[in-house]
């Protein structure tokens, strides 16, 4: 695998001659596992390229926080004499304002990342069945030991796959995890489910489809928190929270 | 008819001298580059009704992808810097407005082939993007993070366009071609945590 990795590195660092292009074309053609390689090690340079650039952009946001007052004076600088005090208010002004809406912005997807935060740090729960592996699969996810937890859960549902609390924690460790596609079916599964005096299943699969953010996904979410909001559903209060930013 | 090559100024020659060169010499470009035109944030509000964080994203996505170009020798100098990355930015700002407009979200980006290889033939470059569209984005990054530190640095830099040798130098590798073993098994050790459950 090694060998594929230096020979597809050597491709993309160097000005490849048109044999060498014309065989590594046959070979993606050709070999689905060399393929499977080059779309790795071309999504692995993405990934860690889109890291790097999330990092320098914290390092523009603080030039450019750190710039705000001067700027804000440059802006006026033709008028400056006429436009002193107008121009030192809009300073002020400007100051205030970006504290309290450009750093701070209420996003849907703040939103979501606040209620994840802030509900699914460690984990309660009533007890039905399976006490001994749920309280096992809590434990581990209170202890941060997440795919042993989802292992366990996920063990759980084979042998009961509408088990609520095994449904419910299997796709909150799911969005804990970044695996939203598994986590949207778990909640949705959670939230079929009847006779519960408390399920949140239709709110949390909002939730996902907030952190997946894919295409249709902010719409989906919205239609779901309107109708949590309609049937006073588990959380409708959250759910009101976030139709504001949607 | 191609366009001839302008003579740069001063300051924009000192900014591409600057990203061309390595480690502290190339982030002191990129901060200056930075730091040259961040009026355009401004005019991101003004003339094309952004709010100011995205007027920022639109101008710091403008810069990254502008230094991306001047590394890779895709700056061809046929206009001043500024012209030429204020119609980066002019089109960040345009995507920014369609997106808005149809709803679509911001953050999700989709990793298309022909940004990275152009010389590969259509029929190739499809079953690559095909595996491409199947990547778990955020698994990948979540298991770059458990990488381990050097193996992250190392494949962020090589992903930023550093050389093997020029990495041999920022990490303190003696050799480039140390560095490159590293990198590769790097990526492989990658690959396993990524299809680990």
């Amino acid at each position: 695998m090694v060998d594929n990795y230096g020979y597809i590195d050597d491709f993309f660092k160097s000005t490849p001659s048109p044999e060498q292009i014309k065989e590594f074309e046959h070979r993606i053609e050709s070999e689905p596992a060399f393929a499977e390689d080059v779309a790795f090690y071309l999504s692995a340079m993405q990934a860690a390229k889109g890291i790097l650039h999330e990092g320098k952009k914290e390092g523009f946001k603080e030039i450019y926080q750190q710039s705000l007052p001067a700027e804000s004076v440059k802006i006026n600088r033709p008028l400056k004499r006429l436009w002193y005090y107008v121009a030192a208010a809009a300073v002020i002004l400007g100051i205030v304002i970006s504290r309290l809406t450009f750093f701070q912005p209420a996003t849907a997807g703040k939103l979501a990342d606040k209620y994840i935060q802030e509900n699914f740090i460690s984990l309660n729960v009533e007890l039905g069945g399976h006490e001994d592996s749920l309280q096992t699969g809590i434990h581990l996810f209170n202890d941060g030991k997440l795919p042993e937890a989802l292992e366990l859960f996920e063990s759980i549902l084979k042998s009961d796959s509408s088990n609520f609390q095994a449904l419910r924690i299997a796709g909150i460790v799911c969005l804990k995890r970044g695996q939203y596609d598994k986590a949207i079916l778990y909640f949705k599964d959670l939230a079929s489910l009847q006779g519960y005096h408390y399920n949140p299943g239709m709110f949390y699969e909002a939730i996902a489809l907030l952190k997946r953010d894919g295409p249709g996904d902010k719409d989906e979410a919205k239609r779901l928190c309107k109708q949590v909001v309609a049937q006073q559903l588990d959380e409708s209060d959250y759910a009101q929270k976030l139709l504001k930013t949607l | 008819m191609e366009l001839p090559r302008i003579v740069l100024h001063t300051a924009d020659q000192e900014i591409i001298n600057k990203l061309l060169g390595s480690g502290l010499t190339r982030n002191s470009g990129e901060e200056q580059f930075f730091k040259a035109y961040l009026y355009f944030v401004r005019e991101g509000v003004q003339k094309y009704s952004l709010n100011e964080e995205e007027a920022f994203d639109a101008y710091s996505d403008s810069i990254l992808s502008a230094i991306e170009k001047i590394t890779g020798n895709g700056f061809e100098g046929r206009s001043s810097l500024k012209t030429w990355l204020y119609q980066i930015f002019h089109h960040k700002c345009v995507d920014l407005i369609r997106k808005k407009t149809t709803n679509k979200g911001s953050v999700h980006k989709t990793v298309t082939v022909t940004e990275m290889f152009s010389q590969i033939s259509d029929s190739a470059k499809s079953i690559v993007q095909k595996l491409i569209d199947k990547a778990d984005w955020d698994l990948l990054r979540e298991k770059l993070h458990q990488l381990g530190e050097n193996c992250r640095q190392m494949l962020m830099l090589s992903a930023d366009g550093y050389s093997d040798r020029d990495i041999a130098g920022q990490l303190g590798y003696k050799t480039a071609d140390v560095v490159k073993t590293s990198r590769l098994r790097c990526l492989e050790k990658l690959r396993q945590l990524y299809k680990s459950p």
